[in-house]
């Protein structure tokens, strides 16, 4: 199944093995690829956030500029099992190559995302429900265009024909944030499936010319006398062409055009996880898909460097059968502060199902290098680097550091194992 | 001033208040939470006899037996029936003739239970072979000696209820949902001459008058009495229920726990129910919690006869507390399951009658006799209960048939279906919203096959102050996926019929997933954990749930 050939294997096919294969791949090294299957990466909502940008969560007025640089240390500094802080200033002031490497690579796969700043105040994005909040990016077709407060004048997009696309919630959550929101009804063109397309197949209509020029005519004549600035859309502009979708909807409609993040069969998701795959091909790194996965066994003849970002329980890098465990090298797991073996699920949940809870912060320990550590708290075995969501100590959701943590360590493990030589 | 005050939306709640306004009392019903919240939704929702009473208690069985007969007859199209197998394990050396011994026993304590099977159109109890047996039932562990076939029949007990409080109102009777009573009204005599009753939702508070107050409010009622003086003598006997996300298997399955008692799985809709434990609970109903160890002793119960369910996925549980008459000293299985109407004159405080215990398939009988005692309190003369004759809402025959429906609406197949089950004769009424709304064909909650124009439906005409209260009209959110993939459109619509904002919507959208985290959290484990991690992804980063709401139910 493997490739002994390679200098690096990278166990996981997330944001965190795609950044690293390409990292290690940049420094020159061979690089095999290995996933069971798509994993969170690929059902997230398409926006990166890397820590929390402001004062507050969702933005309530947008003239109220947020704090700047340092949010990214400020939560090193606040919560010391973070990965953040694990990997020490030196590692956390990588932010910015790593981010620049892995946009630049998706760019080139034909998915732009809006340019990261370390010192900068983020991107507004607008989620499902219309709360609006600053991250560090997300796919371009995400980003709201910052005008004046006067003159902005936004419409939303509601398919009348369509129930899962429906954005009434969008629109009622920008009311509260923004004056100037109205709706904009638009029948779906194909009445007799119109209610039943999935996201991704509309997706898929309108990467095609002819697909999408009906559904334009419409969009035309909904926003005509209305003078829109911007337009928000459902989050499904497209497939494998989302840029020229989002330019043409722009000019049909003289409106700076905007999607909402994905929700349920989250369409940038989908479409995030391709261009990942496009972009590790370009880079020449072999990829090899396995429903079966990789075991600590078939591993152990793998004489080069091994990057494990296997990810949590949706990427099958930790399980729970009466027992938390990782599942590739039965790795000690903890929530950062305390190990986790055979806790009842009521210990390491709390009352609040959308507050915190240990559970999800559960992954396993690093260093400095981003070894695994094991009981002892040693690296558990020489030339194996861990990357992403597998690593415990934060909770993507919670704290806001979602694939930040995902870029950051798949590019130092990506380096890391690109340096490493059997001793 | 009301005739009759009927505290509680209970299957004896509503049933009360239906049979009272078919007799033309002028009835307000009124509901803490919604309809089928306490025992009767979270019960096993079998209209059975249920063998296990049937030595301690025959006459419970012989009653619920032929009344569930006549829910058959009122409510053909909720009612489903439940063949079940009770598996007789062997496999000791030596231990074969006994084994064979306990078989026959088995069959002979049927045997007394089939006498009553014709009062419920069920079938007789057959004896089968250990190949027989793993013919209709491959999962079953490989040391069977035979088993013995039992049939019963199961109701969507939350339907139940929402049907006889709409057949109440649409003979008049005033319907509360969300509404709780705090305290009893009297008079210098004693005389109960009302309640004082609370809207959780607005916050307002009304006393209200009526002639006779019932009080049916189940588990709560020992609580309600004792605050106002009064006692209502009860044994609380908490059960609960674990969901699994698929069918395990194709028959009603009869095992037992470690402690000697029966444990069922049965497989409902597209997925498997286990059940149920018994014990002595004195909390508060409302604030019923199920514990990790009460999972492992349902799942542990199956296991031993069917392996399979270690693969399946916990997706929920369910918790009720059941409203026992009172008995002390006895193992809490053995209790009796019959039921007392008290009326508490008695105690200087007449005006006031409780219901206490009863089953699901009795319901209707004990509501008659309630009644009966309501009209005479009132000084009537007894009029004809008319409650076995005419069908609940949507219940009347003929059933349309699901497949015309979905060609002629351009529905999907199965969610049609899924709709004639729960709306029996009135899916067209629902179907042709579709008309109008073009999008409604589409389903919401693909777990259960609930379409939009069910949902719109149910909010109209059902008595839904709130989202969460969609889960017990239709389901909504029960299924493998937890919500993940139908609240948030389902909040939508929601918000749209009632012309909510932004918070409010968030509010209600809040309230349905806490309200089903709740009772997933205690079964968290194996790949339950990954769909938990996607829920959270989607709730947190993508629909912007990552802070408290505020507003709801204070
Ligand atoms: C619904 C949702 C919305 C989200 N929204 C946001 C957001 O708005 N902003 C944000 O920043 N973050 C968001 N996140 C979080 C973010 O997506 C994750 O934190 C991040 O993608 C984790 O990446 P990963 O590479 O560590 O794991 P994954 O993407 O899960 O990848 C793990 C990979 O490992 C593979 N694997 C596991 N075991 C083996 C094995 N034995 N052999 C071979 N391969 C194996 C899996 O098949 C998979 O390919 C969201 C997540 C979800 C679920
Ligand atoms: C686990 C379990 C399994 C069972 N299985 C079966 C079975 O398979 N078959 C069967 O026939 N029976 C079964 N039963 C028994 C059956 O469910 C009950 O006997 C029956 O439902 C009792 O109905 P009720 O209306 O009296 O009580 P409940 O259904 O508990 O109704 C009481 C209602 O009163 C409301 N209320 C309480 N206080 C107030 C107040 N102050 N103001 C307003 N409203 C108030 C509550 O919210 C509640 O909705 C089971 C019970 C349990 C717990």
């Amino acid at each position: 199944m493997m490739t002994t050939s390679s200098d690096v294997l990278v166990v996981g096919g997330g944001m965190a093995g795609a950044v690293a294969a390409l990292a290690a791949a940049t420094r020159g090294r061979s690089v095999t690829l290995l996933r069971k299957a798509p994993g969170a990466t690929a059902l997230a909502s398409g926006a990166i956030d890397l820590a929390p940008m402001g004062e507050q969560r969702h933005v309530t007025s947008v003239a109220v500029a947020s704090a700047t640089a340092g949010w990214l240390e400020a939560v090193a500094s606040r919560s010391p099992s973070h990965p953040y802080c694990a990997v020490g200033p030196r590692g956390l002031a990588l932010i910015g190559d790593a981010a620049d490497m892995i946009l630049g690579r998706l760019a080139d796969a034909g998915l732009p995302h809006a340019p990261f700043d370390a010192k900068g105040r983020g991107h507004l994005v607008v989620d499902l429900t219309g709360k609006v909040r600053r991250v560090a990016s997300a796919q371009a077709s995400q980003k709201l265009e910052e005008t004046e407060p006067g003159k902005r004048r936004i419409g939303v997009v509601r398919f009348r024909r369509h129930l899962s696309l429906d954005t009434g919630l969008t629109l009622a959550g920008l009311r509260a944030v923004f004056a100037n929101v109205v709706p904009v009804e638009v029948d779906w063109p194909d009445e007799a499936d119109g209610a039943f397309l999935l996201p991704v197949e509309i997706g898929r209509r309108l990467d095609d010319p002819r697909g999408r020029s009906a559904l334009f005519k419409l969009l035309r004549t909904a926003v005509a006398g209305k003078r829109l600035t911007h337009l928000v859309l459902p989050p499904i502009a497209g497939l494998e062409h989302v840029s020229e979708v989002m330019r043409a909807v722009s000019d049909v409609t003289g409106t700076k055009a905007v999607e909402t993040l994905g929700g349920e069969a989250s369409l940038p998701g989908h479409r995030l996880d391709r261009a990942l795959s496009r972009a590790l091909e370009a880079a020449g790194v072999r990829l090899e898909t396995n429903a079966h996965g990789a075991s600590d066994g078939k591993l152990k003849r793998f004489p080069g460097a091994i990057v494990l970002a296997s990810g949590r329980f949706i990427g099958g890098g930790l399980e729970r059968r009466d027992r938390l465990r990782e599942t590739i090298f039965d790795l000690p797991v903890d929530d950062g502060a305390r190990p986790i073996k055979d806790e009842p699920l009521d210990v390491l949940t709390s009352r609040r199902g959308l507050g915190a809870h240990r559970v999800f912060r559960a992954g396993i320990r690093i260093d400095e290098n981003l070894r695994p550590l094991d009981v002892g708290g040693k690296p558990f075995r020489e030339g194996l680097f861990a990357a992403g969501s597998v690593i415990g100590g934060h909770d993507p959701q919670a704290d806001f550091s979602g694939m930040g943590v995902a870029i950051l360590t798949g590019y130092l493990a990506g380096l890391r194992a690109a340096e490493w030589k059997r001793s | 001033m009301f005739d009759l005050i009927v505290i509680g939306g209970g299957v004896n709640g509503s049933g009360i208040a239906r049979d009272a306004a078919m007799r033309g009392l002028s009835v307000v019903l009124l509901e803490r939470e919604d309809f089928g919240v306490g025992a009767s939704g979270n019960s096993s929702w079998m209209v059975h006899g249920g063998v296990r009473y049937l030595f301690s208690d025959p006459t419970v069985t012989r009653d619920s037996c032929r009344d569930s007969g006549y829910i058959q007859k009122i409510a053909s199209h909720l009612i489903f029936r439940i063949p079940f197998l009770m598996p007789t394990v062997g496999g000791r050396p030596g231990g074969h003739l006994m084994d064979r011994g306990y078989l026959y026993g088995v069959e002979s304590f049927l045997g007394v239970y089939d006498r009553y099977q014709p009062l419920k159109h069920g079938k007789q109890s057959v004896r089968l072979s250990a190949k027989e047996a793993y013919d209709i039932e491959p999962g079953l562990r490989r040391d069977i000696v035979g088993a013995a076939t039992l049939d019963e029949y199961g109701i969507d007990a939350f339907r139940l209820c929402v049907l006889n409080g709409l057949a109440a109102c649409e003979k008049g009777a005033d319907i509360r949902t969300w509404t709780e009573v705090e305290r009893l009204l009297r008079d210098g005599s004693g005389r109960v001459r009302g309640v004082l009753a609370r809207d959780r939702l607005t916050g307002d508070v009304e006393e209200i008058e009526g002639k006779v107050t019932v009080n049916a409010a189940g588990a709560w009622s020992p609580r309600l009495a004792g605050r106002n003086g009064l006692s209502v003598k009860m044994r609380p006997g908490k059960g609960i229920h674990v969901v699994l996300d698929r069918k395990i298997s194709n028959y009603g399955i009869i095992s037992q726990a470690v402690d000697g008692r029966d444990v069922f799985i049965i497989p409902l809709e597209t997925s498997s129910v286990i059940g149920t434990t018994d014990d002595d609970f004195y909390g508060d109903p409302g604030q019923i919690e199920v514990t990790n160890d009460e999972v492992s002793y349902l799942l542990e119960a199956i296991e031993h006869l069917l392996p399979e369910i270690r693969k399946a996925r916990v997706i929920r549980t369910y918790a009720g507390v059941r409203p026992t008459l009172y008995e002390y000293g006895r193992n809490e299985s053995d209790l009796s399951r019959d039921h007392a109407i008290v009326d508490h004159a008695a105690e200087g405080a007449p005006g006031m009658l409780s219901m206490v215990g009863g089953k699901l398939a009795a319901y209707r009988m004990m509501s008659e006799e309630a009644v009966d005692l309501v009209e005479d309190a009132l000084g009537r003369p007894r009029s004809k209960c008319r409650t076995a004759l005419e069908p609940l809402p949507g219940g009347a025959p003929p059933l349309p048939d699901p497949a015309l429906l979905s060609e002629k609406y351009e529905t999907p197949p199965w969610e049609t279906e899924r709709l004639v089950h729960r709306q029996g004769s009135r899916a067209e009424d629902v179907l042709v919203l579709t008309k109008d709304e073009p999008a409604l064909r589409a389903p919401v909650c693909q777990c259960e096959g609930v379409l939009g124009a069910e949902l719109v439906w149910c909010m109209r005409n059902e008595h839904v102050r709130r989202l969460s209260d969609l889960m017990r009209r239709c389901r909504l959110g029960h299924g493998p996926c937890g919500g993940t993939r139908c609240a948030r459109t389902a909040a939508t619509i929601f918000a749209r019929e009632r012309g909510l904002d932004a918070e409010a919507a968030m509010a209600e959208l809040v309230d349905f997933l806490e309200g089903l985290w709740r009772f997933r959290r205690p079964a968290l484990d194996g790949h339950q954990l990954a769909q938990e991690e996607l829920a959270r992804g989607i709730w947190l980063s993508s629909a912007g749930l990552d802070e408290p709401a505020r507003g709801g139910c204070r």
